[in-house]
């Protein structure tokens, strides 16, 4: 096997070093100085950009009547894929291969555990936890799908709801395009694009223009969701701001002034290599996050939020399989399950590359099994815990309390979190604490995004040069930016989501080029 | 934090004096003075122990003289009747025969509040104006009297119903024993009952505008609001008696009132009440948290001359229940639909005229907003002079109107193009009264009002006997009901208004509760993708049931956009069992996954890719 002499090997395949960027490799197709992928990326984002900018409405209706389309008429498509990618993490985890590793066989992780998993969780959810925490819960419990609302049977189903949108089938995402990155990356040695598992697996006339495709929709999914995320993360941040210490921040001055801000940070960051910027600052966040979470826990209804967490914990077990299935095709329900489940996980698919690109990075010299178990179901724990708690703190407002969160959520969603903690001591500790952590989530999300780009846009480098970083660090900064400048979120939004839509087959194809590489592995050792 | 601060310190100066024992009575009149006292006593420096609630009069009494208690607040009928005396109404009189008698047993009854909260009669205000209510003894006039009040009040031997009834000579057709206050104020507010039994410092008086009847005879006792405390606690803790002289006739009935109405109908805490109401006497001081919170307010938008004793009223009532928790806020503006579009307010109170846009012909709803309930209606008043000569709405020169954007001013707009009166009619807009004023002065024809029939300013207006409502006749041939269908034919019933001796025909409009409505959604019209719009979602399902349950109304007029909920839930039948873009969708997935099915099982030779490298 070719990576037995892995660590010191350097064949042509292997990524261009820092210091010599510009060499052209071999079978990489290159336009003046510039690889194609980088430029042909960039063109289409400023396309878009600019329709986006003139037209909002136009191109958002044209993405996402696309997307509402595929959602709604292939329901049944999105839910058994991201049920099947669950199934396959769990034979990955306990099947044959278990034992590969990521890396040679003497490699050891680059990470320790802690850092790694405060990395991964940081880069896969960190906002939508801080955002949704309150609301998503409040949301189902306010009027869940078939059963009477704000009862005791919409409580336990709203936190399975929450729970089977942000638990295993997420992560399973997550954990199958991080894995196959890593294997072909870490293990194969080969340059560390979406593209090379079809490069290496596949043969033909039409596979080099397949590889360039996946690789320019993986830049723009990754570009357009981070960007729509910075914007969404500014709304939230603002509306922070404005409840905890009553300033005027609906302005779109104001916006940009936070967006700058954030801008400045990432940048200082990206600017420095992974293993600061990122991971000290992920690990600081969730340090923060971890220390709100124990004080909504203790210094709330502590023995009502642990029952619904051990309840939790049962419903989700006894549940899961059936709420992996289930459609609603009797009841007529398909808007339901399209707006919620549908949307979450095409969101997640959305996030796949991204997430996945920067999990596999940082997993280097873990074994299949060690990965997965910290990918899928260590994140999946700690978000039960999550929405117990949050969730639990409201639905004990709304039940036993005085009430009025569950229709505050209704009303404004970005508000819940902060009109939460209203209820509790040290509140404006804790909103100051929680807009920090918004903050620095936004700043690793777009770091580590920066990163993810500049990585795919020089050919799978693992260690992006600076000026690559920051020209993508700035294109997602003025994004974002025109995004807030013409009042719609929806337009990166749009993109974001409607990239997702054939970037699912991209998966799967993925998939078939990893297993038809594994198999080879099992025959050769 | 600072609370902390201040409650060690507290500790160390003090070191470990027994606490302050507070108690209060279990109802929030209660609650709010117990805790008024103890949040004092804090700043004055005393340790406090509260016991809100401690428990009903003879608990709290027994509480007292036995030293379990060291203050609360008692009424001084009350205090009379432990002490088996005949209840007074010469309030100076009966303090003093409890102050003194009760310092026999160690109970020192300290200085007045400044309320009383007796029992009291109250009626509604626009009844009031039309059959000229002023004190008990008018209730005699009445053609019939409904009276409701609460089970105790019937068995009162010496200041009940039968009492009261003999003392001031009257004759009741119904009496309803409800005692549930809510129920009870709601039965007045719905015209079920004439007359409710209260109590003086009941927050709904304000709140629906009710009018409180003068007690002309003296008849009921007087029950003063005062701060009792033993008499160890007096020399325990020498500073109390200084602390609560400070709220010496510091609360009035209209203050009680308004606390009361917080926490019964606001769903305020009783504590952020207390907290308040020493703040704004500056008895404690005003930390910057005060303006903490707004968010939680709930903006109900209504018009300017939305009465809170008419659909405002009782609409706000429901609003009150349904949204518990939240701090209801009333906003008085010209147009509650653009208060709810800006996002202004979350629910507002409009007329069905507010849902279209009255100068097109076609596809003329207006969007953005829906109509979640049903609350009334409201009829278009045409008031002329009395000795007006017009035969025709048509004849009329000059229309005064309410201001811009309201119900009315859409009303008049409406009658101008149907009689096709635009060119030559011009609209002034102003105050009710100044409008009147002009009409009655000839410097206008008439007024156009989109108001509930018996509006109480309307009606007072129309005492005067100086005008006389116009009759729509001509309307029906007009012809304009598909142009305006949210104007109905109705009739305003004779002696509806003072001298209105025929039925006045006239066009009505529904009232409604109205929402924000959702926007063309693509991902579904809940869900993550709706945090994209950042925009108020419409009220939820669950929201508008229990509005509708709890307004026990008729339906919402079916020309209006209702709220998906209340639709009429009958499936649609499909006429086609296929969709052909869907089958094609479908039919291209399932081929995609075939071939990756295939490009998994095909047999190749190990990768070249693999074994190049």
């Amino acid at each position: 096997m070719s990576n037995k002499d892995g660590k010191k090997s350097t064949t042509n395949t292997n990524p261009p070093s820092d210091k010599n960027p510009k060499k052209q490799l071999e079978g990489e197709s290159y336009i003046g100085d510039f690889p194609i992928v980088f430029l042909v990326s960039l063109v289409f984002c400023s396309v878009i950009a600019i329709w986006g900018a003139i037209r909002p409405h136009q191109m958002t209706s044209v993405a996402l009547s696309a997307t509402s389309f595929m959602l709604q008429n292939l329901d049944w498509f999105f839910l058994s894929m991201s049920t099947f990618l669950v199934a396959l993490c769990l034979y990955l985890a306990f099947g044959k291969y278990a034992h590969i590793k990521l890396g040679g066989p003497d490699e050891k992780p680059e990470f320790s555990t802690i850092s790694w998993l405060s990395m991964l969780f940081s880069a896969g959810m960190g906002c939508g936890l801080l955002f949704w925490g309150v609301a998503e819960p409040m949301f189902h419990f306010m009027s869940p799908p078939t059963i009477a609302a704000k009862t005791s049977e919409a409580a336990r189903a709203a936190m399975v709801i929450t729970n089977f949108h942000w638990g295993l089938h997420a992560w399973g995402i997550y954990a199958i395009s991080a894995l196959i990155l890593a294997y072909f990356g870490f293990r194969k040695k080969k340059p560390y694009l979406c593209s090379t598992p079809i490069k290496e697996a596949f043969s033909g006339k039409y596979v080099e223009h397949v590889c360039h495709t996946t690789d320019v929709i993986a830049v723009l999914s990754v570009v357009f969701g981070v960007a729509g995320s910075l914007a969404m993360g500014v709304l939230q941040l603002s509306s922070g701001l404005n409840t905890s210490f009553h300033i005027a921040t609906d302005s779109t001055f104001f916006y940009l002034g936070i967006l700058v801000f954030i801008t400045i940070c990432f940048m200082i960051s990206a600017s420095t290599s992974l293993d600061k910027g990122i991971k000290i600052l992920s690990n600081l966040n969730m340090s923060v996050a971890g220390f709100v979470l124990l004080f909504v826990i203790f210094a709330g209804p502590a023995r009502f939020i642990l029952e619904i967490f051990v309840n939790t914990l049962g419903d989700y077990a006894t549940n899961i399989v059936r709420m992996s299935f289930h459609l609603y095709p009797y009841e007529g329900l398909q808007d339901w399950s399209s707006s919620w489940t549908l949307t979450y996980l095409i969101w997640w698919i959305a996030w796949g590359p991204f997430v996945g690109i920067f999990i596999a990075r940082i997993s280097k010299g873990r074994t299949i099994r060690q990965f997965i178990i910290g990918v899928l179901f260590l994140p999946t724990l700690f978000s039960i815990l999550w929405f117990s708690a949050f969730g639990g703190a409201g639905f004990f407002i709304e039940i036993f309390g005085s009430g009025g969160l569950g229709e505050l959520v209704q009303e404004d969603v970005t508000k819940a979190l902060f009109a939460l903690f209203d209820y509790y001591p040290l509140t404006l500790t804790l909103k100051i604490l929680a807009l920090f952590s918004i903050f620095v989530f936004l700043v690793t999300s777009a770091d580590s995004a920066t990163f993810v780009i500049g990585m795919m846009t020089s050919h799978g480098n693992l260690n992006p040069s600076t000026k690559h970083k920051l020209t993508w660090g700035l294109v997602i900064a003025v994004l974002s930016a025109s995004s807030l400048l013409v009042g719609g979120i929806e337009v990166s939004k749009a993109i974001a989501i409607s990239g997702a839509i054939p970037f699912s087959m991209i998966l799967l194809l993925q998939i078939v080029a990893f297993f038809r590489i594994l198999r080879t592995e099992k025959e050769s050792s | 934090m600072q609370k902390l601060w201040i409650s060690f310190i507290i500790f160390f100066v003090i070191g470990c004096q027994e606490p302050l024992k507070i108690g209060s009575k279990p109802f929030s009149e209660q609650l709010i003075l117990g805790e008024v006292i103890a949040q004092l006593a804090e700043h004055e420096g005393v340790a406090v122990k509260r016991m809100i609630p401690y428990g009903e009069t003879r608990d709290c009494i027994q509480g007292l003289t036995s030293g379990q208690l060291d203050v609360y607040v008692e009424y001084t009928g009350t205090g009379l009747m432990i002490l088996g005396q005949p209840s007074l109404h010469d309030k100076e009189k009966a303090f003093t025969i409890v102050q003194k008698q009760f310092a026999e047993i160690d109970v020192h009854w300290q200085k007045r509040l400044g309320f009383a909260n007796n029992y009291v009669l109250v009626i509604r205000r626009s009844q009031a104006v039309s059959d000229g209510i002023e004190n008990i003894a008018n209730l005699a006039n009445l053609s019939s009297l409904r009276i409701s009040c609460d089970l105790d009040f019937t068995k009162r031997p010496l200041d009940g119903l039968a009492a009261m009834l003999r003392r001031y000579g009257l004759k009741t057709d119904n009496v309803i024993i409800e005692d549930d206050k809510s129920a009870m104020y709601r039965a007045l507010l719905n015209g079920e009952v004439d007359v409710a039994i209260g109590y003086s410092t009941d927050g709904q008086i304000d709140a629906f505008d009710f009018k409180v009847v003068e007690d002309n005879l003296h008849f009921f006792p007087v029950y003063e609001a005062v701060p009792v405390v033993n008499k160890s606690a007096l020399t325990k803790y020498p500073k109390l008696q200084s602390t609560l002289e400070k709220l010496e006739n510091l609360i009035d009935e209209k203050t009680m009132r308004s606390m009361n109405r917080q926490v019964e109908l606001e769903g305020v805490h009783y504590r952020d009440v207390a907290r308040q109401f020493l703040r704004e006497n500056k008895l404690i001081p005003n930390d910057k948290k005060g303006a903490k919170n707004k968010y939680k307010n709930l903006v109900f938008a209504v018009e300017n001359l939305d009465e809170l004793s008419g659909a405002a009223g009782k609409a706000q009532q429901v609003i009150h229940k349904v949204f518990r928790g939240r701090h209801l806020k009333l906003e008085r503006c010209a147009s509650p639909r653009k208060a709810l579009i800006d996002g202004k307010a979350r629910i507002a109170l409009m007329g069905a005229e507010s849902f279209f846009d009255i100068n097109k012909v076609v596809q003329n709803r207006k969007k953005g907003i829906e109509a979640v309930a049903a609350v009334g209606y409201k009829m278009c008043h045409v008031v002329m002079r009395k000795d007006h000569s017009f035969q025709s709405f048509s004849d009329i020169k000059s229309i005064a109107t309410d201001e811009k954007g309201t119900g009315s001013y859409t009303m008049a707009q409406v009658l101008l193009k149907a009689f096709q009166l635009e060119d030559k009619v011009k609209i002034t807009t102003g105050e009710l009264d100044e409008s009147f004023q002009k009409l009655q002065q000839k410097e206008i024809d008439c007024v156009v009002l989109l108001l509930p029939q018996k509006h109480a300013r309307l009606t007072k207006l129309l005492e005067k006997d100086l005008y006389k409502l116009f009759s729509l006749d001509e309307w029906k041939k007009l012809n304009f009901q598909f142009r305006f269908p949210f104007l109905r034919l109705s009739r305003i019933p004779k002696d509806t208004y003072l001298g209105q001796n025929i039925p006045i025909e006239t066009l009505s409009s529904q009232i409604v509760l109205a929402g924000p409505a959702k926007k063309k959604e693509f991902l579904g019209d809940a869900g993550p993708a709706t945090a994209i719009y950042n925009k108020a979602q419409p009220l939820s399902n669950l929201s508008i049931l229990t509005l509708n349950k709890q307004l026990q109304n008729e339906e919402l007029d079916p020309i209006l956009p209702v709220a998906k909920i209340l639709q009429s839930q009958t499936k649609k039948r499909v006429t086609s069992i296929s969709s052909y873009e869907s089958s094609l969708a479908n039919m291209l997935v399932i081929i995609a996954i075939i071939y990756l099915i295939f490009l998994f099982l095909k047999e190749e030779s190990i990768d070249e890719a693999n074994e190049a490298s």
